[in-house]
């Protein structure tokens, strides 16, 4: 008896098995979309209200926990604000530097995009940390591709599955990600690419270019899926590739990609 | 009826929780997996053909929230269940006072085999990196994170499932007498 117990339960576990591994590499598209789409439908409220509770109950604890550093910090800040009131008069004057740069250098103007304001939803649970989920799709205007940035336009990733009202952004940390890029001072060339959540590693940089520790890097606009002059981060190390063909450098994103509440999708290229 | 609705609903809002709840307080890539440990509670203490069709309905629910192919996370639902459940029946006996830490034993293991499939998935559908190089990402210090929060989970749900799976079977009960 046990052992026909067993034989029909492996049965049953070879069978779903088989099912589900030519379904995940078959992979045919749209054909759970309308279950997706329901779903979909269904959870979006949940989603949106979950992700909201989480956000209050995490600042209500972080506020908590940071009272006892609060005398310490305005003393600090009564400081820094001091030093920083003389340095906006000349950040002004950069200010003004960093537009005529800007146009000689052809970078997109931020002000003239389409940005749709998405609030973020969900992200990946699995540890791998490529993707977020946003409270806006195709109902929206919003399409498989499009760049993704924060307000001051820093590139998080590009949007790459789209519902009626949620879509999924690939991050720039996941594994399947590569942008073009190149360095802001010394204009060498690369792709950058995720590392499973864990950082950036702008590769592919020819032996003769040359990459600076601290150096801006942005995008390049190559390919024209995403607009060139979108900040991405800054080098912390430079090695060779494993194969010592290229450069290889360890990038750090300009924003914690966990903590984003807010992004924005370019609807126009 | 009420009673595949319950657990319908469980599994709905802990797949919702475990997208859009979770990961805004468990940043440092492990947040815990609610569901899988709900249905590795269920499978240790039931039949594997009972709990199945709600292991299939798990990980369809998780593959469709988060645009991932769907069959992913039902392979390693279904995996993990099936392992946890031929474990259970060797090693769980029945009245052993000790059934809890062994439980715990089999959410490490379940942790684990889940952990490597989705490693391997991750290697398979990864562009920029090999199929092993993926797996040490997957096994780092974060998966240790991650057995600890979901052995935290898991002594958090366990009586309350325990608790609901006595009601139900109270309820059964009822209608075979009324019957």
């Amino acid at each position: 008896m046990p052992k026909k117990f067993l034989s029909a339960k492996l049965i049953k576990f070879t069978i779903v098995s088989a099912i589900c591994f030519l379904l995940f590499f078959w992979n045919p598209k749209g054909i759970f979309d309308p279950v997706r789409i329901v779903f979909l439908e269904i959870a979006y409220p949940f989603q949106k209200s979950f992700y909201m509770l989480g956000r209050s109950v995490d600042e209500t604890f972080s506020f908590l926990g940071s009272i006892g550093e609060m005398k310490g910090d305005n003393e600090r800040l009564i400081r820094e604000n001091d030093s920083l009131v003389s340095e906006v008069a000349s950040l002004q004057e950069a200010k003004r530097e960093n537009d005529v740069l800007r146009e000689q250098l052809d970078l997109a103007p931020r002000d003239k995009f389409d940005l749709e304001p998405c609030f973020v939803i969900g992200q990946d649970p699995q540890g791998s940390g490529s993707w977020l989920m946003v409270g806006k799709g195709s109902s929206d205007g919003i399409r498989t591709d499009m760049p993704v940035i924060v307000s001051n336009g820093i590139l998080v990733g590009k949007v790459d599955e789209v519902g009626p009202d949620s879509s999924r952004v690939r991050l720039l940390t996941g594994s399947e990600s590569a942008v073009n890029v190149s360095d802001l001072e010394t204009s060498a060339r690369g792709l950058i690419k995720g590392t499973y959540g864990l950082g950036l590693v702008m590769d592919m940089v020819a032996q003769a270019d040359a990459l600076n520790e601290g150096d801006t890097v942005i995008t390049s606009g190559l390919g024209g899926e995403i607009p060139k002059g979108l900040l991405v981060g800054r080098i912390q190390e430079i090695k060779a590739s494993p194969d010592k063909l290229f450069q290889q450098a360890i990038v750090i994103p300009r924003v914690r990609y966990q903590k984003l509440d807010l992004v924005f999708v370019i609807k126009n290229l | 009826m009420m009673q595949n609705i319950v657990i319908g609903l469980i599994l709905f809002l802990s797949t919702i929780m475990q997208i859009s709840f979770l990961p805004v307080f468990f940043t440092d890539r492990s947040v815990p997996d609610v569901t899988l440990v709900i249905i590795m509670i269920w499978i240790a203490r039931a039949d594997f053909n009972s709990v199945l069709k709600w292991t299939i309905i798990g990980g369809l629910m998780a593959d469709i929230a988060s645009f991932q192919p769907v069959g992913l996370n039902v392979f390693a639902f279904v995996t993990v269940a099936f392992i946890i459940n031929s474990l259970s029946k060797r090693f769980l006996v029945p009245q052993f006072a000790g059934k809890f830490f062994i439980l715990i034993i089999l959410v490490v293991v379940g942790t684990a085999v889940n952990q490597a499939i989705i490693g391997f998935a991750a290697g398979i559908g990864g562009q920029t990196a090999g199929l092993f190089r993926s797996i040490p990402f997957f096994f780092g210090q974060g998966f240790f994170l991650k057995l600890l929060y979901n052995l935290g989970i898991f002594a958090i749900l366990y009586w309350p499932l325990k608790k609901l799976d006595k009601i139900f079977a109270y309820q059964n009960n009822r209608v075979i007498i009324k019957r």
